[in-house]
């Protein structure tokens, strides 16, 4: 790919930064316009504001929209050449003998990109949906099918999401339980569900897992056998005999419900140990001799040291439980609906043949919120953490 | 040290958060009327509905008050097997016509004839009501219902030179489906989503029953059942007039109509609205005839009413004023939905030309197939049919199969 020769002038070289240039041009012009847009898109929408008189709304922000047009297409084409001149003065400032290296490090950049693309197009579209008005979700751009931006964008879906549109505010206004049946009470009771139980879990399962790496226990080997072969057993043949044992204990249609099963984790357990095994003993030994306690060892040499995969549970059973709709939906009581969480509360928008995506993808936009920050902020232990239990030395 | 902050805020956050959400206790009516708790899965404006028709059922039964509980439609069917297993079932439920045959069998609903239903019976349009009738009995009363019809592209037909107007026979349908195909640009007469419930349109336009009336006989190996095959099969094979949508990783028939891909699709009215908005120029019109003339499939719910209910005659009571002529007229007229009490054919007056087309489908449905698992019959025919059109298969083996693996697995079992 890199030619052969090596005149100052290879003609084969500049027919490859031609391609390339070509490749970049196409890809920054259509991902730039299709982001500025976006932009333009977001703010008519908020402009707009209140399409009050539903004859207003949607000519209004077409109209807008419209008169964009050139300002969005016009930034990505400046974009555009502006990056288009910085890669042609940094080939022709490159020295010769290092072109190959400039042009296989271009043709990674753009082979990067293109991946990202390809990754982050999902949630690109959820965001370009959750702006669509009903009906307009799955129309096709005719003259330019890569275009996935609406063209008449609507606040709607967010309103009716959050239950601050008209028709919603109407109702509450009768029914103070309406007000609060909204995404936000299910967004943060899933949030107090997921983070209890992820708490709780890595605590109980760290501890275990100590026990079991570092104690000694009669038949230690085998209890941890049988513990690891309950996990053969799919959860879904627990879930009617949980459902009974919380029921007894009269936990139905409460928090505790949402999670209390599931913190006996055999999962964490194993994957804690694995790593805890790694620990040498002679670090807790020397903890030992100074005259720390077991809990101490514990606080001040296990856990520093297992942090990385201790997160790395509470991110895995935090995500678990974000996302747990069956049993969430067994437990609840749905005669109380301010105890309804996330994913059952994402299900009420589908009926029995229709489902109405524009309202879908815009509580899914908030719904992914604390994952994607949970994951911003520690995904170096995560990663670090999932390669660490990986290799055992 | 800013870490211990960062712990501290985390920690302050989270007390915060237990604050807010721990107690979600909502202060209920204690007014010493009994309660008849009624699960549904209506959406928010069915919803409001029924809590008007709820407080004028009220007024007349004074001793009771009807508590709607809205669950997700998605899981309303682990949610009632899971709370019916402890004791924690509601009064009556609102469920997929499907359901009723299993919660029927598994003797956790109520038969209607202890309520004397047979003198109220024949108010109901009959395939809506069918769904409901297991064993010689009837355990639901159907509270809304669908069905297919055909949709079509004015435009497309206009451009192909033709009269917009669906065909009367699935022969014209042919012919007419090959002026409209244009398969170079994508562009064909047909699409259609290979599940049984979305066949039986062709099944019942040949006359043919996927289970005996006795409900005992898997009959999809029958000579009109293949006929239907067989003709589905020509439109994708011989004729090349359908798309290919079942297909995996096709483009949806829904997505390929709005998109002016697809001239004709079999669709249900709950989509009217949202094609309405793409401000597309489609009309509606009765599924071509087979032998056995028009028909389509039915769809939607029907209301069940608890073996274990204390109060299951105040129930069944409610059922009945909540479904009867006047009140379905006023919920279908609100909604925009067809009725199944027939006395409100009369009293609903629609603007939307296409519901009466579907008003008069509605009149034309076919019986499904009522089976203990529904999922499971679909699970075996549908590769079979697969099979068929792909032609792996001869129609008449694929279907053999099936109806041997249904009578087995299903209906001896």
């Amino acid at each position: 790919m890199t030619g052969q020769s090596h005149g100052t002038m290879s003609p084969v070289r500049v027919a490859i930064f031609m391609v390339l240039l070509a490749a970049m041009i196409s890809i920054c012009y259509v991902v730039s316009g299709q982001l500025f847009k976006f932009a333009a898109m977001v703010i008519t929408a908020f402009a707009a504001g209140d399409p009050v008189a539903p004859a207003a709304g949607p000519a209004q922000t077409a109209d807008m929209m419209n008169r964009l047009i050139p300002v969005y297409n016009g930034l990505a084409i400046i974009l555009t050449i502006a990056l288009v001149m910085l890669a042609v003065k940094w080939y022709i400032n490159t020295r010769a003998e290092e072109r190959s290296t400039f042009l296989k490090k271009m043709f990674l950049y753009e082979a990067l990109v293109v991946g990202v693309v390809v990754v982050l197009f999902p949630f690109f579209w959820m965001l370009c949906t959750s702006f669509k008005p009903s009906g307009q979700e799955l129309i096709i751009n005719k003259a330019n099918p890569f275009d996935i931006v609406p063209s008449e964008p609507t606040l709607m879906n967010f309103k009716k999401v959050l239950k601050i549109d008209e028709a919603s505010i109407a109702q509450a206004s009768q029914d103070p339980i309406e007000q609060k049946k909204n995404f936000g009470t299910y967004f943060l009771n899933s949030l107090l569900v997921a983070t209890t139980a992820a708490f709780l879990v890595t605590l109980f399962a760290s501890m275990g897992a100590y026990v079991f790496s570092k104690k000694e226990l009669p038949y230690k080997q085998q209890i941890f056998m049988l513990l690891l072969a309950t996990m053969m057993i799919p959860g879904m043949m627990f879930m009617v005999p949980q459902f009974f044992m919380v029921c007894q204990m009269g936990f139905f249609g409460t928090k505790w419900a949402m999670f209390l099963p599931h913190l006996a984790s055999v999962f964490g357990i194993f994957m804690l140990k694995q790593f805890m095994d790694t620990i040498p003993n002679s670090l807790l030994e020397a903890a030992q001799i100074d005259g720390a306690s077991e809990w101490q060892v514990f606080r001040v040499v296990i856990i520093p040291l297992a942090f990385p995969i201790i997160l790395t549970l509470f991110l895995l059973t935090f995500l678990f439980h974000w996302s747990n709709f069956l049993w969430q939906l067994i437990v609840t009581n749905f005669e109380n609906p301010l105890s309804i969480t996330l994913p059952v509360g994402l299900a009420l928008f589908r009926g029995q043949y229709t489902s109405e995506l524009g309202l879908i993808m815009s509580a899914s936009c908030f719904s992914i919120v604390p994952i994607a920050v949970l994951f911003l902020f520690a995904q170096r232990y995560f990663i670090e953490g999932m390669t660490q239990g990986a290799v055992k030395e | 040290m800013d870490e211990k902050k960062i712990f501290i805020a985390a920690i302050i956050a989270y007390l915060a958060l237990v604050f807010v959400c721990w107690d979600d206790s909502i202060a209920t009516t204690a007014d010493g009327r009994k309660i008849l708790a009624f699960w549904h899965t209506y959406n928010d404006l069915e919803e409001q509905v029924l809590k008007e028709i709820i407080k004028d059922w009220e007024k007349l039964n004074p001793g009771f008050t009807v508590r709607p509980v809205r669950i997700p439609f998605d899981g309303h069917k682990p949610k009632l097997r899971t709370a019916l297993t402890v004791g924690q079932g509601p009064d009556m439920a609102r469920v997929d016509w499907s359901f009723v045959c299993e919660l029927a069998r598994k003797n956790a609903v109520a038969n209607l004839e202890s309520f004397e239903f047979s003198k109220i019976r024949d108010q109901y349009l009959k395939a809506p009501l069918e769904t409901g009738f297991v064993d010689g009995n009837y355990y639901g009363i159907p509270d809304q219902t669908t069905c297919v019809a055909m949709f079509y592209n004015k435009q497309m037909f206009r451009e192909a030179g033709l009269e917009p107007a669906v065909p009367a026979t699935w022969e014209e349908f042919i012919e007419v489906g090959k002026k409209l195909t244009n398969s170079s640009n994508g562009q064909y007469a047909f699409a259609m989503t290979n599940t049984l419930w979305w066949n039986l349109p062709f099944f019942n336009s040949f006359g043919a029953r996927v289970i005996s009336a006795d409900g005992k006989k898997c009959e999809l190996a029958s000579d009109r059942a293949v006929a239907a095959l067989e003709m589905m099969a020509s439109l994708v094979n011989e004729h090349k007039v359908e798309a290919g949508a079942w297909r995996p990783g096709a483009i949806s028939p829904e997505q390929g109509f709005v998109n002016g891909k697809y001239a004709m699709i079999f669709m249900g009215p709950w989509n009217l609205a949202k094609f309405k908005n793409t401000n597309m120029d489609f009309g509606v019109g009765l599924i071509p005839g087979g032998p056995a003339g028009t028909s389509t499939n039915v769809g939607g719910t029907d209301i069940v009413v608890f073996k274990h209910s204390p109060y299951a005659k105040e129930a069944y009571n409610f059922l009945t004023y909540f479904t009867n002529a006047r009140n379905q007229a006023r919920w279908c007229s609100k909604l925009n939905q067809l009725p199944i009490n027939l006395g409100a054919y009369d009293l609903v007056k629609f603007e939307d030309e296409h519901l009466k087309t579907f008003m008069e489908q509605m009149k034309h449905a076919g019986v499904n197939p009522v089976v203990t698992s529904y999922g499971l019959l679909e699970d075996i025919v549908n590769p079979e049919m697969e099979a068929a059109l792909s032609g792996q298969k001869s129609v008449r083996d694929a279907l053999t199969s099936a109806a041997e693996k249904i009578q087995t697995q299903l209906l001896d079992s």
